[in-house]
């Protein structure tokens, strides 16, 4: 019964996408249409993939073994919390997790009125639609969630154990889909410029709430994948540039670029066609990201099994490119564009487009490198490994370019300054960048590219911080948040690799033995069974100076699916962590442990929460402004200001002196 | 006074840039420890044996052997590159994951500093031709919207396009259906295969659920009759329960011919003849010629003697 | 727009089409061409590492590759179920080459020597060369990447072929037959 519910509101979904598609692209065809298509059509899909989720999730939660995604996931003795998160698990259930968060896209962008110009927001939604009813079809027809099992077994071999291990499982998936599929809209929207020509200052204004969100969210989603990794899967490191994370990577570094770029366009309408581009870039990539990972394309720790996917998605995403080129090759009047060139070079201008030829290099760094084994073994057969060392050396000075022109790009004038003043301005960040490079010269030597690094973290800082003191404003902060998070995350980044040490060794009970500086001493090894899984946990006492503290490290074993995992313990300090691994234990009592110690850890983290918070708080001020905006326009005594935008870059603009 | 300002502000700056070019200069990094080393090493190298892993971040056999060798080689004052090297001679180039400057691999140290040149230069370029930028946008011409009924035209042309190509491909073979080496829960039926029923019946077994684990190995053997997995198991089961009848018609087949399962299946078979008052002796002992480390092997030794 | 604009527009948009449709593509031939054989190509050709060690029996050995004689050699461990379904087919393998000059050698990798040698002796084997790797390094100078594995050196030395996984009777006597 719950199979049948579950797959009829799937094809609910599915088909009143359709219809929503139909509907408002009809209504957009009619351009100068006064009505507008029923708002309450977008709530459809979102109605029908709830119910299907629920469908699936009742299943799980009832153990009920005949419905086959339940058979080959679900388990008596996982507790509740992960039977919920192991929908997210397996292919075919995060595809459901996936549509829902589409669709939920849908329904707020449809039901909201446009805030701007009705066409426009007419094709968006329509466009929107479209892809909805991919990817509710998508799961329909390649789905295998609800098929019967029969006879239904009694019980199943539960979720991956790396899976359910930790609470993050229910936050950091739905979290990830939220950032990539916030590209969609950031698609939809270029798709609908692209056909109404209206690519000017209004469209940047209507996009960046949600480039914001959407890099946020994204921001936040990849941050704590990488902490997840480190803290909870024991893989040691917290990125490893491995396909699936640079899969994600890749829509985050255009989004970035979108909206750097967007504030450019929003003061003067300059570069629409490339800021389509970068809109339509990131839902690509994004796409591309969900080909990677599950069509068994790349080999990696973090892929899904192979699905049936493959095909059809290559397919959409071909679809979806050619479909752009050809609506580019239509509108071969140009999207018109203001009259001028770029801006002299020491511009904000100039600057900001600098930070994006910078991001997509990258972009195209991280792309080419993880594309490069799949394709090369495919056309030629040959066997190549692109890794760490490969992205590290390419993406080290890229990064450093970046964190020196954001030292100096927020502060430059819009229409251009001479060398002089920008010199001026920026000397008391020169001299703290510098100071700070001969003092970790002096007292923690280390490598080059970690010390230009914390030089250029110092440079920037104090930027900030002058820019801040003279001129605090709510949205000059949020924005400058930001960037002071991916300082601390450099900084982060650069520490812990830098000063990083690590070791292995065996430890006989009553004799410690000194791995990687510190005094490793094992008082015990216990094993139990939890859930199920039988663990075996190591008792040690770790003492580093003055320093002492007892942690308990540990291996999982699964017998549903006969897999062991390392449980890593780690003991974080706000200068840096102390991570041990069990890497095995004996009868008698000793182990063979991996300790390292990584210093300032820590602030990866707490730069990647900064950055998130910053972007969210700055969406905040901006839809509070926008709706004083709103009502202001709405008192009818004073006479109106002109229409130019009013946005937080403007308003920093009027205080320029 | 404020002149004074002016001057030695610029003068500390130009100090403080020339100490710290200085200070990167001379900067002597201490030799990092051997373990550190070696982790670099091995952050390096690719586990042969894992889904992509590196050797540092893997916790297989093969790759703390390989962390050996490295830690032994370094110590013997071997090179970074000369390991690498070794491994390579051994494993072949793609034991290393950064690619070499050769050849097609060239494209990937080319690409991103191509890109990065093209782009430089387009920003010169167009900032040399800037002229004052016209704020009001007023006097833009505003481009026309398409025709609606054209793009959406182009729109179906390109999804028909797009689904036409996957029922291509579906259509001559089922898409999907490839031996991964991580062996999906299915490949391509509607219903689980042979071999997902034994590992569901295998790990109901582990958890006591022998009624649903003979279910699942009676649906593996419904699928695949001769699979040798599927009657060793159900065979097992059904002896520990004690229906000795039919185990011996399951189990006789995968005796014979070497395989995974014969020393399991000679077990079971041994087992229930002793159970039946049949000769047994000989099974037995062809089970612990095949399987001596067997789990189970002390107790059948046990057994044999007390005759 | 200038001359060089209205170029430039068409063949940057054939560029990036060019090189789209080229990824599209080459990922449709990846996704089609997928599940290659496993690697263990490398060395072949090459000269064969030293095996040098002790056996299980606590007797010295030494392996001289190119002394004109064929080797087999095979890394195996106790704790290996396949590999102890292949240790009689290597025993009865070795017994059945000596008189041809062929040598039969195996490592023993990441195991215990007590398991080892009780295998061996169930197996009637103990006269199977069987070289001590308890920390697996002889297995990665000789290229394993899982066990069992066969590797067959010729008599000038020179590896010429390896297989992971069991080894049949026939592939054993096939790779005899060729590089004698």
């Amino acid at each position: 019964m719950t199979g049948w519910v579950g797959t009829f509101a799937l094809a609910a979904a599915f088909c009143s996408a359709l219809a929503c598609f139909a509907v408002w692209s009809s209504a957009a065809v009619r351009a100068e249409a006064t009505t507008q298509a029923p708002r309450w059509l977008c709530l459809l899909p979102v109605l029908g993939a709830a119910g299907t989720v629920g469908a699936a999730e009742q299943a799980l939660l009832s153990h009920d073994f005949s419905v086959r995604f339940v058979a080959e996931n679900g388990s008596l003795s996982t507790p509740a919390y992960y039977t919920v998160t192991s929908l997210w698990a397996a292919h075919d259930g995060s595809l459901l997790l996936w549509v829902l968060i589409l669709t939920a896209y849908l329904a707020v962008l449809g039901w909201r009125p446009p805030a701007g110009d009705r066409s426009l927001h007419a094709w968006a939604v329509t466009a929107l639609s479209a892809v909805a009813a991919f990817f509710a079809g998508l799961g329909l027809f390649t789905g295998h969630v609800f098929d019967r099992v029969q006879p239904a077994p009694t019980n199943g071999p539960g979720p991956n154990p790396l899976l359910a291990d930790h609470p993050a499982m229910g936050v950091h998936p739905p979290l990830l889909y939220a950032g990539l599929l916030g590209t969609a809209v950031l698609f939809s929207y270029a798709v609908a410029a692209l056909v109404t020509g209206r690519a000017d200052r209004r469209w940047a204004r209507v996009v960046r709430p949600w480039a914001l969100w959407t890099w946020s969210v994204l921001t936040t989603g990849i941050v704590m994948g990488a902490w997840w990794s480190y803290a909870v899967l024991g893989w040691g490191g917290y990125w490893a540039w491995d396909p699936v994370e640079n899969a994600a990577l890749l829509p985050w570094l255009l989004t970035t670029a979108l909206l750097h770029a967007g504030m450019v366009q929003r003061r003067s309408g300059a570069l629409p066609a490339w800021n389509l581009s970068l809109a339509v870039g990131a839902f690509l990539l994004a796409g591309f990201g969900v080909l990677l990972t599950r069509s068994g394309l790349s080999v990696s720790v973090h892929t899904f099994a192979a699905s049936g996917v493959g095909v059809p998605l290559l397919a959409f995403l071909a679809a979806v490119l050619a479909g752009v080129v050809a609506l580019g090759l239509m509108r071969s009047g140009g999207l018109g564009r203001a009259r001028g060139g770029v801006g002299p070079l020491l511009s904000r201008t100039s600057a900001i487009l600098a930070n994006n030829v910078l991001l997509v290099v990258l972009t195209v760094t991280v792309l080419v490198g993880t594309l490069f084994p799949v394709l090369a073994d495919a056309v030629n057969g040959t066997q190549v490994s692109v890794g760490p060392s490969y992205f590290n050396t390419v993406s080290v000075p890229v990064i450093a370019l970046l964190l020196a022109l954001m030292g100096i790009g927020p502060y430059l004038r819009w229409r251009g300054e001479s060398a002089g003043s920008v010199a001026h301005r920026a000397l008391l960040p020169i001299v703290a960048g510098a100071s700070v490079v001969v003092c970790l010269a002096v007292v923690a030597p280390t490598g080059r590219a970690a010390l230009v690094t914390f030089g250029l973290a110092g440079f920037v800082v104090a930027g900030i911080v002058r820019d801040v003191v003279r001129r605090p404003s709510g949205p000059r902060i949020a924005a400058m948040g930001v960037h002071v998070g991916f300082v601390l995350l450099l900084v982060g980044v650069a520490g812990s690799s830098a000063y990083a040490v690590a070791g292995e060794g065996t430890v006989t009970p009553g004799h410690p033995h000194r791995v990687a500086g510190v005094d490793v001493a094992v008082s015990g090894v216990t094993r139990g069974r939890t859930a199920g899984d039988t663990v075996t946990r190591a008792d040690l006492v770790l003492r580093r100076g003055d320093h002492s503290v007892r942690l308990t490290p540990g291996l999982r074993y699964s017998p549903g699916h006969d897999m062991t995992v390392a449980v890593p313990a780690v003991a974080s300090r706000p200068g840096g962590d102390l991570y041990v691994t069990l890497l095995s234990a004996d009868k008698n009592g000793s182990v063979t442990v991996r300790v390292a110690r990584n210093p300032l850890v820590g602030w990866i983290w707490a730069g990647g929460a900064v950055m998130a918070l910053s972007g969210l708080w700055s969406l905040l001020l901006l839809l509070r402004l926008r709706r004083r905006g709103t009502a202001r326009q709405h008192a009818p005594t004073r006479p109106m200001p002109p229409p130019v935008a009013v946005t937080p870059k403007v308003a920093t603009r009027a205080m320029e002196p | 006074m404020v002149m004074t300002r002016r001057v030695w502000i610029p003068v500390l700056a130009v100090l403080a840039v020339l100490a710290a070019v200085v200070a990167l200069v001379l900067t002597r990094q201490p030799t990092p420890p051997l373990s550190t080393r070696v982790d670099r090493v091995a952050k390096t190298l690719r586990c042969p044996a894992c889904n992509g892993e590196s050797v540092a971040a893997s916790d297989t056999p093969i790759a703390r052997s390989m962390r050996s060798e490295i830690t032994l080689q370094l110590r013997k004052g071997r090179s970074p590159d000369q390991v690498r090297q070794w491994f390579v001679a051994r494993y072949g180039a793609d034991i290393v994951t950064t690619p070499s400057t050769r050849g097609p691999e060239l494209l990937l140290w080319a690409l991103p500093a191509g890109v990065l040149l093209a782009g430089g230069l387009v920003l010169l370029v167009r900032s040399r031709g800037h002229r004052p930028h016209v704020q009001d946008s007023t006097d833009l011409a505003r481009p026309r919207a398409l025709d609606g009924r054209r793009v959406l035209a182009a729109a179906v042309v390109c999804a028909a396009a797009g689904a036409a190509v996957p029922a291509a491909v579906a259509l001559p073979g089922r898409v999907g259906s490839h031996a991964g080496s991580s062996a999906p829960t299915t490949a391509t039926a509607d219903r689980l295969g042979p071999a997902d029923w034994v590992r569901l019946g295998r790990s109901l077994d582990r958890r006591g659920d022998q009624p649903g684990a003979e279910h699942a190995y009676r649906q593996a053997l419904a699928l695949a009759p001769h699979s040798a997995a599927a009657r060793t198991r159900l065979a097992f089961d059904l002896l520990r329960r004690g229906h000795l009848s039919s185990v011996e018609r399951l189990v006789r087949p995968v005796t014979g011919p070497p395989g995974r399962y014969r020393p399991l299946a000679l077990l079971v078979l041994g087992l229930a003849q002793r159970g039946r008052g049949e000769p047994f002796v000989a099974t037995l002992h062809r089970f612990l010629q095949l399987a001596p480390d067997h789990p189970a092997a002390p107790q059948v030794r046990r057994l044999l003697r007390s005759r | 727009m200038t001359l060089g604009r209205r170029l430039l527009r068409p063949f940057s948009l054939t560029i990036g089409l060019v090189v789209a449709a080229g990824l599209v593509v080459g990922l449709g031939i990846a996704l089609g061409a997928r599940g290659g054989e496993a690697a263990g190509r490398a060395m072949l050709g090459a000269p064969a590492p030293a095996l040098r060690g002790t056996t299980v029996t606590g007797v010295d050995y030494r392996l001289h590759p190119a002394r004109g004689h064929l080797t087999l050699v095979n890394i195996w461990a106790a704790w290996c179920a396949p590999c102890r379904d292949e240790i009689p087919l290597l025993a009865r393998a070795a017994a059945d080459y000596r008189t041809r000059g062929v040598r039969v050698v195996t490592i023993d990798t990441r195991d215990g020597p007590v398991a080892a040698r009780a295998l061996l002796s169930d197996a009637h084997a103990q006269d199977l060369v069987a070289v001590k790797d308890p920390d697996g390094r002889l297995a990665v100078a000789w290229g394993a990447t899982g066990v069992p594995e066969t590797v067959v050196v010729d008599g000038h030395g020179i590896v010429r072929a390896r297989r992971l996984g069991v080894v049949s009777r026939g592939w054993l006597d096939s790779q005899v037959r060729r590089w004698s």
